[in-house]
């Protein structure tokens, strides 16, 4: 897995590669807006940290080069930019993921392991939290290590949870992860397939967030 | 308060007055002149009448010993005028002076100096004008009286006549005037409402077609100056997102090398996790710092729009997940739908410094309970929990910023700068919702309760 990394700031840079060598990723460090470009010329990285703050050059532009290019590159912006419209820009024109500036290291991995999946590389496709292990290459979920069956919209919505282990999924939100917006959804869809779903895994697996959601809490 | 209208209205309802008065005057003297004119030619008419009449009869009023006396016959009443002014008055002497004929309302003694001419004299307590003219055929002399006072009344009711209305028309010249300068001054009160009908952070020229030119500099200048304001507006957020990247950056810096120290030092030093912890705290006061001055009156500058407050409520627990889980509070929401208008990225600091607070000082398994309720026309958020709340007396200060609960003796575990609530009333403020600090409904901890008005536009659109 390469990652190309672009940002002005040498002391931040130093301290991303050395976190990132660290978790096994392979990766380049440039500085200059220009440098990058060039770089992005010749090879496409498969994934892009970008730091829309540079100094010869707005980093929007290299986004724009990597999509023009049509390279299969994720792209995570890195920005110190707080400004809601700023991150909704940088979605549109194409960036994968963003994340502000400061982040814990813990979070840029996890995001750069999202991305990496979607890449669709072997060894991130598996997903293990706990007992359960999802196999995103496969559509399989296995409980400790025995395949457990589960429907399309099932499998769906573990997914969801999985990815986002620790992190609370809005009933919203996995109600649009399932169904597109002209699928009719009775109100208590979602509630159904969770109930479903807990009595094939383990007991409190999934926790219930009254009034938001769900959650899969870090094991 | 001046008003230019009504300052123009009086000054030139008293300059029509004046004018008025003294055209009024002028008249009044001019007309007394010929009105006096006027009376003196009635009488030459009526001697010229007394000549058809009286010589003829000469012989007969010479025999007699006393003189003929006329009565009035004027039985004509055509108008409202005293009949007196009506009456012919007059006397007939001849040229030996004895009275031959006279009118009813006359004395039998000679009234006047017989000599050519007009007179004045009095008798019977009034003041009379007299015109003594030589008769016809050389039959003696007419003395024909006219009495002062009838005269000038009818003469002065003449000219009133003529000079009431003049005193009519000033209010209606007034009124004339107020309307004409109201639509003279339009352009002058649709500049006000302008003025005053634009948000504050609303820093758009102003229009300057259709302005008369008396208004064009005012607005120009006006717009110079909007034109500065927005400028140094622009300048400011600008440095202030220059100063949160400025910021942001080497802390983000000092995070990951202070993550790498602790991978790659084992066993770990103390001081290396205190180091974490100041960074933290320094982090956090920062962020803290730049929120508060994001939504600070003076640098807000964005336009409310119809937002969902229960989708964003439920935006920032979800965005709280680790927070939650690390002290493994439980969080619930509840409540229906709510929309209000309103800046989302400064609601949402608000909701999250609130939540955050109530994550931070509920201890371990504590619970937090956000809602969110529309109550007729006011939409009602509410988050308690069952921390060890405030004490009521304190409630109106943790608003002040850095102020901090029981101040150093603060537990220091939990990072905190005492900016949180300061920045949650100051979006309050802006967004013109009432705070309200109270006991929750648990055992013990803070209920805090923001009432919105709800938002027209969300209602129309559920």
């Amino acid at each position: 897995m390469h990652i190309l990394l672009v940002e002005d700031d040498g002391l931040l840079a130093e301290g991303i590669v050395t976190a990132l060598k660290r978790s096994g990723f392979a990766v380049t460090w440039l500085d200059k807006g220009k440098t990058a470009s060039a770089y992005l010329a010749g090879e496409a990285p498969d994934i892009l940290l970008l730091d829309l703050g540079l100094s010869d050059m707005d980093g929007m532009e290299l986004l724009r080069l990597v999509r023009q290019k049509q390279f299969p590159t994720q792209v995570l912006i890195l920005t110190a930019r707080d400004s809601t419209t700023a991150k909704v820009m940088g979605l549109d024109a194409g960036a994968d993921d963003y994340l502000t500036k400061p982040f814990e290291i813990d979070e840029l991995l996890a995001r750069l392991r999202v991305l990496e999946r979607r890449l669709g590389n072997a060894p991130t496709a598996l997903i293990q939290v706990g007992p359960i292990i999802l196999d995103t290459a496969h559509h399989l979920a296995l409980l400790n290590n025995e395949p457990i069956n589960l429907s399309r919209r099932e499998y769906m919505l573990l997914k969801a949870l999985v990815e986002h282990v620790g992190i609370i999924q809005t009933k919203e939100g996995l109600e649009g992860k399932l169904y597109s917006w002209n699928d009719e959804v009775a109100s208590n869809t979602i509630e159904v397939h969770i109930h479903n779903l807990r009595k094939k895994l383990p007991a409190d697996f999934i926790r219930t967030v009254r009034g938001v959601g769900y959650m899969v809490p870090r094991q | 308060m001046k008003s230019i209208r009504v300052f123009l209205v009086v000054l030139l309802v008293a300059i029509v007055t004046l004018a008025n008065f003294a055209a009024a005057v002028r008249g009044y003297l001019g007309s007394m002149d010929e009105a006096e004119r006027l009376f003196n030619q009635r009488l030459l008419q009526q001697v010229d009448l007394l000549n058809y009449l009286l010589p003829a009869r000469y012989e007969d009023y010479s025999r007699q010993h006393s003189p003929e006396t006329f009565p009035s016959q004027n039985k004509t009443d055509l108008s409202n005028e005293s009949p007196a002014i009506a009456e012919l008055q007059f006397q007939w002497v001849d040229n030996n002076g004895t009275l031959l004929a006279r009118s009813a309302a006359l004395p039998d003694e000679i009234i006047a100096e017989l000599k050519t001419g007009y007179q004045f004299v009095n008798f019977n307590h009034y003041r009379w004008h007299v015109l003594v003219a030589p008769a016809a055929n050389n039959t003696g002399w007419y003395l024909l009286a006219e009495r002062d006072d009838q005269r000038y009344r009818l003469a002065e009711s003449m000219i009133l006549q003529a000079v009431l209305p003049m005193v009519i028309a000033i209010p209606i010249i007034g009124l004339v005037i107020w309307w004409v300068l109201g639509i003279g001054l339009r352009p002058v009160s649709s500049l006000a409402k302008e003025f005053h009908a634009r948000e504050a952070t609303d820093l758009r020229p102003i229009g300057l077609q259709d302005m008369p030119s008396e208004l064009t500099q005012l607005s120009q200048s006006a717009n110079e100056l909007l034109r500065r304001l927005e400028s140094s507006f622009l300048r400011e957020q600008r440095f202030s997102a220059d100063a949160a990247h400025e910021l942001r950056t080497p802390i983000a810096a000092l995070m990951i090398h202070c993550e790498n120290l602790l991978h790659d030092i084992d066993p770990v030093p103390d001081s290396a996790y205190k180091l974490q912890q100041g960074i933290k705290r320094m982090r956090y006061l920062v962020e803290q710092i730049l929120l508060l001055n994001k939504t600070s009156p003076d640098h807000f500058m964005s336009q409310f729009k119809p937002l969902n407050l229960t989708a964003l409520v439920k935006q920032v627990i979800v965005s709280a997940s680790d927070a939650l889980s690390e002290k493994n509070i439980d969080v619930e929401f509840d409540g229906n739908e709510c929309w209000v208008d309103g800046d989302t990225a400064a609601l949402e600091t608000m909701i999250n410094n609130l939540l955050g607070n109530a994550i931070k000082y509920t201890p371990e398994g504590g619970k937090t309970v956000l809602h969110t309720w529309l109550r007729g026309k006011e939409v009602v958020l509410e988050v308690s929990d069952n921390g060890p709340g405030i004490p009521a007396d304190q409630y109106g200060r943790v608003f002040d910023r850095f102020y901090r609960l029981y101040g150093d003796r603060h537990d220091s575990r939990t990072p905190g700068c005492g900016l949180g609530l300061s920045i949650v009333k100051q979006v309050v403020d802006l967004h013109h919702a009432r705070i309200h600090l109270t006991r929750s409904p648990f055992e013990s901890g803070l209920l805090v309760i923001v009432t919105f008005t709800a938002s027209e536009k969300g209602d129309a659109t559920q």
